[in-house]
């Protein structure tokens, strides 16, 4: 597998670092992607195979200023499958990075958060 | 739609932004003009971030509805931002296939009938079943999301086009209150 992927940020796609070595995810930026499925497949298959490699703790900071519905779908199901990694006895902590007065983004959180039911699902208001 | 009509439309006082022809090609530089707008205005970030969710939730729903098409990736319609005294409107327009209405007309009046809570449990719920084939065809969660975002319901309508075919129009309202 590719040890790191990292994507550079753009208009409409967040910067992403995906790090096996330190056991370290990244999303930071705005995701509304019109091509949301092409965007998270390389995402999806370092995941995917990260999650079957002998880990034993994964660090996710997610600072998501915007994203579209579709990109939800997506976040929705690789938090599902890190929630499915830790029901088997892996630690993973998401920490998802919002403005305390954003309360969009403060309920899309809680609502994450309401989903998982084994990985650590941090609100982390931001400074 | 009467040729009156369109003309009032589109000289609507306070335009701030108007995307029209290939939609999609020019989503990123509008949401940022619409940005550049809403930041001007030094409204709370939660108004802010609704405003946005709404905009490229329009964008997309074009995109997939549009009967009208430049080219296979390239759907025509039209999309305004404007700001009137007390708020700033969103709208969009577009001609859809006849045998969209009764789908799209059904989807929206579902949303319009949900309080707050109940969409968010809707959306929570849609999220979890809808395959992403399903769900990105701009009818399923983000239509939900514009009747969560908008503050009140959603306002729509058909009208008869050339035949077989409809003007969609929706239009979301969002009541700007000066903080005394």
């Amino acid at each position: 597998m590719n040890v790191k992927l990292e994507l550079p940020k753009t208009e409409s796609t967040p910067y992403v670092l995906l790090d096996s070595e330190k056991c370290y995810m990244t999303f930071k930026g705005e995701c509304y992607s019109e091509n949301v499925i092409d965007f998270f497949k390389n995402i999806t298959v370092w995941l995917t195979e990260f999650l079957a490699s002998n880990f034993a703790e994964l660090d996710f900071d997610c600072e998501l200023d915007y994203f579209n519905s579709s990109s939800s779908k997506m976040l929705y199901n690789i938090l599902l499958a890190l929630d499915e990694s830790a029901s088997k006895g892996k630690k993973i902590n998401i920490n998802w990075y919002v403005d305390p007065e954003n309360d969009v983004l403060i309920e899309h959180g809680e609502d994450f958060q309401e989903e998982l039911k084994h990985a650590n699902f941090n609100i982390i208001h931001k400074l | 739609m009467a040729i009156r009509e369109t003309f009032d439309i589109l000289t609507k006082p306070n335009i701030k932004v108007m995307l029209k022809q290939e939609v999609t090609a020019n989503t990123k530089a509008s949401l940022s003009t619409i940005k550049k707008l809403l930041y001007s205005e030094e409204l709370p970030v939660t108004i802010t971030t609704a405003i946005c969710s709404v905009y490229i939730e329009l964008v997309n729903n074009v995109r997939m509805h549009s009967a009208q098409r430049k080219r296979a990736d390239a759907p025509l319609g039209l999309l305004l931002v404007g700001r009137d005294e007390d708020s700033i409107y969103l709208q969009s327009m577009n001609i859809v296939t006849n045998e969209k209405v009764s789908d799209i007309d059904t989807k929206l009046n579902r949303m319009n009938s949900h309080i707050k809570k109940e969409l968010r449990m809707y959306y929570r719920h849609r999220r979890k079943f809808d395959n992403p084939n399903e769900e990105s065809d701009g009818a399923g969660l983000g239509l939900i999301e514009i009747a969560k975002r908008a503050k009140a319901p959603v306002d729509y309508e058909f009208r008869a086009s050339h035949e077989g075919f409809s003007l969609f129009t929706m239009l979301v309202v969002f009541e700007i209150v000066e903080e005394l």
